[in-house]
């Protein structure tokens, strides 16, 4: 008989993990950048995609996009300065340094409505700002004030009954 | 013993007698190259068929339209489809290859529930019975989308229980799981695409996807692959090819796959999703805060997911699943924000959400709020006509390099990219629904020149 697999039989583990938030990690060091671009919805995608192509060809790794009217915010992985960012894209950005992302992670997360909701209120009942956040089929994440990561882990690992790594 | 393969076969591919010809066929092929199949079928065809799962669906509403069957029951209704297609079927491949077939409701081969009603979750597969009848040479025919829950309170011997839609693909890669077997999903497309065939004709079949890129697919809106059954396949490493039942296509292969730094960006395909957009006018920079956090408790209160959250002082934006409308239209016509602190005249502030055109429910609450302080209306806007398409990629750097791209090419065709979300394997835009097609024909014709060009790779070539 081929083997069956012991956590299939229940021993372990179920098929399916409970549906809840399963773990919470955490990326420091990252900064917070916003960058002035055309007001104009058409050509402020061409600035905006010129922005992008800099930053790809310079090897820097951003991530959590959001463009707005007139401007674009995202979150630089790795140690740069204000300084580094603007002498890259040869025009001036606003920097906010030592920021955290922290990314609940679930399997099932389509069947977990309002984690998002649930995490932004902890957050902020836990006076802590949220600068941005994003989500994708088994995560979701928040860009926080890095100084405030341990607080935010344990509010998160309180919230969602589940231990930070 | 024989090595195991499982076979799943969706609703549209047992729906005629030809069909299911076709189908026994891919068995008993599967047995002459030596595999023990175990069959997975859904229900019989689509909604009007007599056996669909729709058609029983429309059946139980047809008795009280104002009263919705308790959910045991409807579960029992529901997995009737399946019992009449694994019924049929393996009579039919019985009559087509002379062999013998049993077939098995899916709590008598071994899939064990919770008691979630409708949705239920997998807790294990005991898949002794299913070997017992592998080694008495039967071909199992297995009803997909259905369990059978632990044994209850007072005696009860377990519920028949249903999976949610689409969970035959579930019950195909559970029984993979258990059973250490590939899992072959039979589907009316030739396999993974680049995207949807019916708007892309051009559209690529892939060789190769990995677990994490057919989950963000499927995350994302294409429907090859049920979103639940891929996250499966990925947690518990199982091996999928999805093909066509009337096709020699090999079909795409769906296994794990690492992305492997320094490599160039691999792309997998373009997918798109309706969706419903809402925004938040805060009409002033301190309540914003407060605002957001109410509208999250009543999303979360309504049991909405949102996506695409973007937050500045004066606006709050995100978007729901297209079906959500309702409920979140529900939900924020005339929500009230009061603020805890007094304005310098010392009124106190009431904010109230309000739709455009206004509401009775927002014009009522607001003649309340008077007595309390200062009514403020916050406008809102819902609306149904935004869509979101994206790159699934499995080796993305950065997403910059693709998102510059994306830019680029939805810009030539001056479509207006209202916001934009990346994750480590996609980009998505927001754009307005009548340009979603259009969208994503740009972006998979820009995907497949730069392929050309030696700058980004399909994700099966980068496999």
């Amino acid at each position: 008989m081929p083997a069956v697999k012991p956590s299939l039989l229940g021993i372990k583990e179920p098929v399916e993990q409970e549906r809840r938030v399963e773990q919470i990690v955490s990326t420091e060091r990252v900064c917070h950048v916003t960058v002035d671009i055309a007001p104009r919805p058409l050509e402020a995608q061409v600035d905006a995609a010129s922005v992008l192509e800099t930053l790809d060809q310079a090897g820097i790794k951003i991530s959590l996009l959001k463009i707005h009217q007139g401007f674009m915010d995202f979150i630089v992985e790795g140690d740069y300065s204000k300084r580094d960012l603007e002498r890259v894209l040869q025009r001036p950005v606003q920097f906010k340094s030592n920021c955290a992302i922290v990314t609940l992670k679930s399997d099932s997360m389509r069947y977990l409505h309002g984690i998002m909701a649930a995490a932004v209120q902890a957050l902020y009942n836990a006076d802590i700002e949220v600068y941005e956040t994003g989500d994708s089929y088994d995560s979701v994440s928040v860009v926080i004030d890095g100084k405030k990561l341990p607080r935010a882990l344990k509010t998160l690992a309180q919230r969602f009954k589940v231990e930070a790594v | 013993m024989k090595k195991i393969i499982v076979q799943k076969f969706g609703g549209t591919s047992v729906s005629s007698a030809r069909k299911r010809v076709e189908a026994a066929q891919r068995v008993l092929e599967a047995r002459r190259s030596g595999y023990a199949p175990v069959v997975v079928v859904s229900a019989m065809g689509r909604r009007g068929d007599p056996y669909a799962t729709d058609t029983f669906i429309d059946l139980a509403r047809s008795i009280d339209p104002e009263r919705e069957m308790e959910k045991r029951e409807l579960d029992l209704l529901l997995a009737c489809g399946e019992l009449v297609s694994i019924a049929v079927m393996a009579h039919t491949i019985r009559c087509v290859g002379d062999v013998d077939t049993i077939a098995l409701p899916g709590g008598q081969a071994g899939i064990v529930t919770d008691r979630e009603f409708g949705n239920a979750r997998i807790l294990r597969v005991d898949p002794a019975y299913i070997h017992d009848c592998i080694r008495r040479g039967q071909i199992v025919i297995v009803a997909g989308f259905q369990g059978i829950s632990e044994p209850g309170a007072k005696g009860e011997h377990g519920a028949v229980t249903t999976l949610g839609r689409g969970g035959s693909d579930a019950t195909a890669v559970a029984l993979g799981a258990a059973l250490n077997a590939p899992v072959e999903i039979y589907t009316d497309v030739e396999g993974v695409l680049t995207a949807d065939p019916n708007v892309v004709p051009d559209a690529r079949v892939l060789k190769t996807i990995s677990h994490a890129e057919i989950c963000e697919m499927a995350h994302l809106g294409a429907k090859v692959v049920q979103a639940r059954a891929a996250v499966l396949a990925r947690r518990h490493n199982v091996r999928v090819w999805v093909k066509s039942p009337s096709s020699e296509s090999a079909g795409t292969e769906v296994r794990r796959l690492e992305p492997a730094p320094g490599r160039k960006t691999s792309v997998a395909g373009v997918s798109q999703v309706p969706v419903a957009y809402v925004a938040v006018h805060v009409p002033d920079e301190r309540a914003s805060r407060l605002i957001e956090l109410e509208t999250y408790r009543a999303m979360q209160e309504a049991n909405v997911a949102i996506h695409f959250t973007s937050v500045t002082t004066n606006k709050i934006e995100f978007v729901v699943a297209r079906d959500a409308m309702p409920d979140v239209q529900q939900v924020l016509d005339g929500l009230t924000v009061f603020d805890a602190e007094e304005s310098p005249s010392g009124q106190r502030r009431v904010y109230i959400l309000r739709p455009n055109p206004p509401s009775p429910r927002f014009r009522a609450q607001q003649r309340l709020a008077r007595n309390l302080g200062t009514p403020v209306p916050v406008p809102i806007t819902i609306s149904g006509r935004s869509s979101v398409v994206s790159i699934v990629a499995g080796n993305m750097p950065s997403p910059a390099g693709v998102m510059s791209a994306v830019f680029r090419a939805l810009r030539q065709h001056d479509i207006h990219i209202l916001q934009v979300a990346d994750s480590t394997y996609s980009v998505s835009c927001l754009v307005p629904e009548e340009d979603a097609l259009t969208a994503v024909r740009a972006l998979h014709a820009m995907m497949m020149d730069k392929v050309q060009a030696g700058e980004w790779t399909l994700t099966d070539q980068s496999a």
